[in-house]
């Protein structure tokens, strides 16, 4: 009888090894207790609910979080947190992940793992006071403004403007791709306070009240025929004087700084719900009867071989941070492995479901980036969702390409493009 | 340990490097690829010094404790610099193999010589399909007579078969398989060096005719341990491979001047790169990791080992072919290295069982059915 590779460790319920749990299981039989008490007794996921009562359901989930310290537990508990250890976030995200409970809803995903980071890091006091408890209660939704029809991958053309007149930032320009702008009270953005100087010199990270006259937010459709991008216009739109984070023209190092936060959780994130993704995939492949064909399961077994690999890596990225050693290119990694694994596995998630495949039905995948966990009832559509969904992760946050470039200029030392002159052609 | 090294490892590591970087030269290298033995006497003798031989074996065995990540290490060290020596042979195969199969130290004095630098062994058990041969795809058969065995029949690819003063051959009997160990000299055991993809790995033919052997005890399932351990041990030595290729190629790509620009200023080349680091760095905490379930006796080693030969296969040929093709021209010589790691690379993957066998043993282990 072979072991159940997908499980194959002493405990079926985690991917960490005994020292990375160490000292967690107080808090875990916390945890424990809280998903009892306060899933429904019936829940099998997100997945399972439609919409619009998904939706309801989530934010009364999310305030439940909030309401007994089950969300940002790692934040200091004098900005709303709970002062526990990356351990114990990281025990959280994994109980969690094993009760198919979602840890926050989309729109707190970049405030939580990107703004909050930064704002710890670099924050004043004051700000750290302001923003972050309200970040933890759910009541700020915070969406980030990089991207400009002018600046993808090369970020630091971003061109919208901030000018400081009687004591407040005014600003002028336009973002785009902006995830749940439409849904969000702030942004956090890099604008252009200073056109004198080199284009990476003159970048202000800023946080803007979204609700205001001089913004607009129009909606852009993705391949899914989803609302979650939009365009932000700003026509003499205004934030305080004391918005900024970090230095006036120091916008380029806080957002690199914000790139560099190695966010281990997220990465073990991703390989507990591609673990379970892939559970659901392989019981999808047996109920149709496609693992009856030797290359689907040589490449469901490649599938599995690769989720390890983003397991173990994340698994050695969390010991090293746990162990106090600076990051490496570790995210960069992470990223290529991750999203490019996933667009394989939605291929042969559509190859595995054959002609259903073509006449999708059900429900909408639970998540833009995830289809819905384990155990749900089988949804093509959840599947074709997710298939086009995957392609936008080799594009967001540092396209594959840029990532490519990242390893192989600043780990391995390779020398950077000199653009061409005149007398080269 | 962790997956992260302690420094000590890092340690350990280093120094393994600089004594392998400082001992093993491509000229030496290429005169034993030349070799029908591939033995470089002074070589072997430094690891006996160095007490290599002794890694990965438990301390109540005589070895140096449960040190498989050390032997990783060595290994993935080894594999950096090519070296081609019958340690694979002698100290994973053979030695992890009587590790397996005399738990209680029956096999003391054998594995004694071995770590000695004494003795050197080997091991043949044929794969094919999803993991072993059936009883059927073996060559050898094994007669017994008044409670002994005599061995018949050949055995065409002995990985340093010609060499190995012990070794161990899965043959035939009248219930089924059975392993059994042959020691030389033995004249009517006779080896023939073949021609092989990997000339830096060297295999025999050996030839069997009525030949005394000792039977060892092992059931199926030690089988497949032996081969798990053996998958374990070639994918650190194919992670080494594989950095170094990755090694290779950069320093070229930073020195080799096309369009006026060194040619790894151009994204074509840098991805190429990264792409071969990425893989790299995947198959690492996988390999890692299976180094660490090889350190405990017992542990289920089915899935990791699997894991770690597909994705550290799945790299080396990568980075190998990449480098090949980064150095253009001058990487399709005879006397440029890159061939040399390309066909480790290859035959690392093929040996032990392909990526495509181990995904059809890996399903079997995913519920599937």
């Amino acid at each position: 009888m072979p072991t159940n590779a997908l499980t194959d460790t002493s405990d079926p319920q985690t991917i960490l090894p005994p020292a990375l749990r160490e000292g967690t299981e107080p808090f875990r039989s916390k945890v424990r207790a809280f998903l009892a008490e306060h899933l429904p007794p019936d829940w099998v996921s997100l997945g399972t609910l439609e919409e619009p009562r998904r939706k309801e359901w989530l934010e009364e989930w999310r305030k439940k979080l909030a309401d007994h310290g089950m969300i940002c537990v790692a934040w200091p508990a004098e900005y709303g947190g709970q002062g526990r250890s990356l351990a114990e976030h990281i025990a959280l995200l994994e109980e969690f992940a094993n009760a198919a409970a979602p840890t926050m809803r989309i729109v707190d995903t970049l405030a939580i793992y990107l703004l909050g980071p930064t704002l710890l890091a670099m924050g004043t006091e004051e700000q750290k006071r302001r923003i972050l408890p309200r970040i933890v209660s759910g009541e700020d939704r915070w969406c980030q403004g990089y991207s400009e029809p002018g600046a993808g991958s090369d970020l630091a053309a971003v061109n919208t403007s901030a000018t400081l007149k009687d004591g407040q930032w005014v600003i002028n320009g336009q973002k785009i791709w902006t995830t749940c702008a439409h849904e969000a009270d702030w942004m956090f953005a890099l604008v252009r306070t200073d056109r004198s100087v080199s284009k990476y010199k003159g970048l202000t990270f800023l946080l803007i009240p979204m609700a205001q006259p001089g913004i607009e937010v129009r909606p852009i459709l993705d391949m899914n025929r989803h609302h979650d991008l939009n365009e932000v216009f700003f026509s003499d739109a205004v934030s305080d004087r004391s918005n900024v984070l970090g230095e006036v023209n120091g916008g380029w190092a806080a957002a690199n700084a914000l790139l560099g936060y190695e966010r281990n959780d997220a990465a073990i994130r991703d390989a507990l719900n591609l673990r379970n993704e892939l559970g659901r995939l392989i019981e999808v492949a047996r109920n149709n009867g496609a693992a009856e064909d030797a290359t689907i399961r040589a490449r469901l077994a490649q599938a599995y071989v690769d989720v390890q690999a983003i397991t173990h890596g994340a698994v050695r990225a969390l010991s090293a941070a746990l162990q106090g050693k600076p990051p490496g290119p570790e995210s960069s990694v992470h990223k290529l492995l991750w999203t490019e694994y996933h667009q394989r596995v939605t291929t042969l998630a559509l190859d595995i479901l054959g002609s259903d495949a073509l006449t999708p039905d059900g429900r909408s995948s639970a998540t833009y980036i995830n289809t819905d966990a384990l155990d749900a009832p089988y949804s093509s559509r959840s599947w074709v969702e997710t298939y086009f969904a995957a392609r936008a992760g080799t594009i967001y946050a540092g396209t594959s390409e840029i990532q490519r470039n990242i390893i192989a200029e600043r780990v391995l030392g390779l020398p950077r493009l000199r653009p061409a002159t005149p007398k080269d052609s | 340990m962790s997956l992260v090294l302690s420094s000590e490892h890092e340690d350990f590591q280093q120094s393994v490097r600089s004594f392998l970087e400082r001992n093993v030269t491509e000229d030496k290298t290429r005169q034993l690829v030349d070799s029908d033995d591939g033995l470089d006497e002074a070589l072997w003798n430094s690891f006996t010094d160095l007490e290599l031989h002794a890694l990965g074996v438990p301390e109540e065995m005589g070895g140096a404790g449960g040190s498989w990540v050390e032997l990783g290490l060595v290994l993935e060290e080894m594999g950096a610099v090519l070296v081609c020596s019958p340690f694979f042979a002698s100290t994973v195969l053979a030695a992890q193999a009587l590790r397996e199969l005399g738990p209680n130290n029956e096999y003391r004095g054998w594995m004694d010589r071995i770590r000695q630098g004494e003795l050197t062994a080997t091991l043949s058990l044929p794969t094919s399909g999803n993991g072993y041969g059936g009883v059927t795809d073996l060559n050898l058969t094994a007669e017994e007579a008044d409670g002994s065995f005599r061995l018949s029949g050949t055995d065409a690819q002995i990985i340093d078969g010609a060499t190995a003063g012990l070794t161990i051959v899965a043959a035939r009997t009248g219930e089924g398989r059975g392993l059994f160990a042959v020691e030389r000299p033995e004249p009517e055991a006779r080896a023939t060096p073949r021609s092989t993809l990997d000339p830096t790995r060297k295999v025999a033919s050996v030839s069997f005719s009525d030949v005394p052997a000792v039977r060892l005890e092992a059931d199926d399932a030690r089988y497949e341990r032996i081969l798990d351990l053996a998958r374990i041990g070639l994918a650190a030595e194919q992670l080494g491979g594989a950095r170094r290729c990755l090694q290779l190629a950069v320093e070229y790509a930073k020195d080799r001047t096309q369009h006026g620009q060194p040619i790894g200023s151009f994204q074509a080349i840098k991805h190429r790169c990264a792409d071969s680091y990425v893989a790299i760095e995947a198959a690492r905490p996988a390999v890692y990791h299976a180094l660490l379930v090889a350190a405990e006796l017992d542990a289920p080693l089915e899935a990791a080992a699997s894991v770690a030969k597909i994705l550290a296969s799945q790299a080396f040929t990568r980075a190998a072919a990449s480098s090949v093709q980064i150095h253009g021209g001058i990487g399709y010589t005879w006397e440029h290295p890159a061939h040399l790691y390309l066909r480790r690379g290859k035959s690392s993957e093929i040996l032990l069982g392909t990526p495509a066998n181990l995904q059809e043993r890996l399903s079997s282990c995913l519920p599937m059915r």
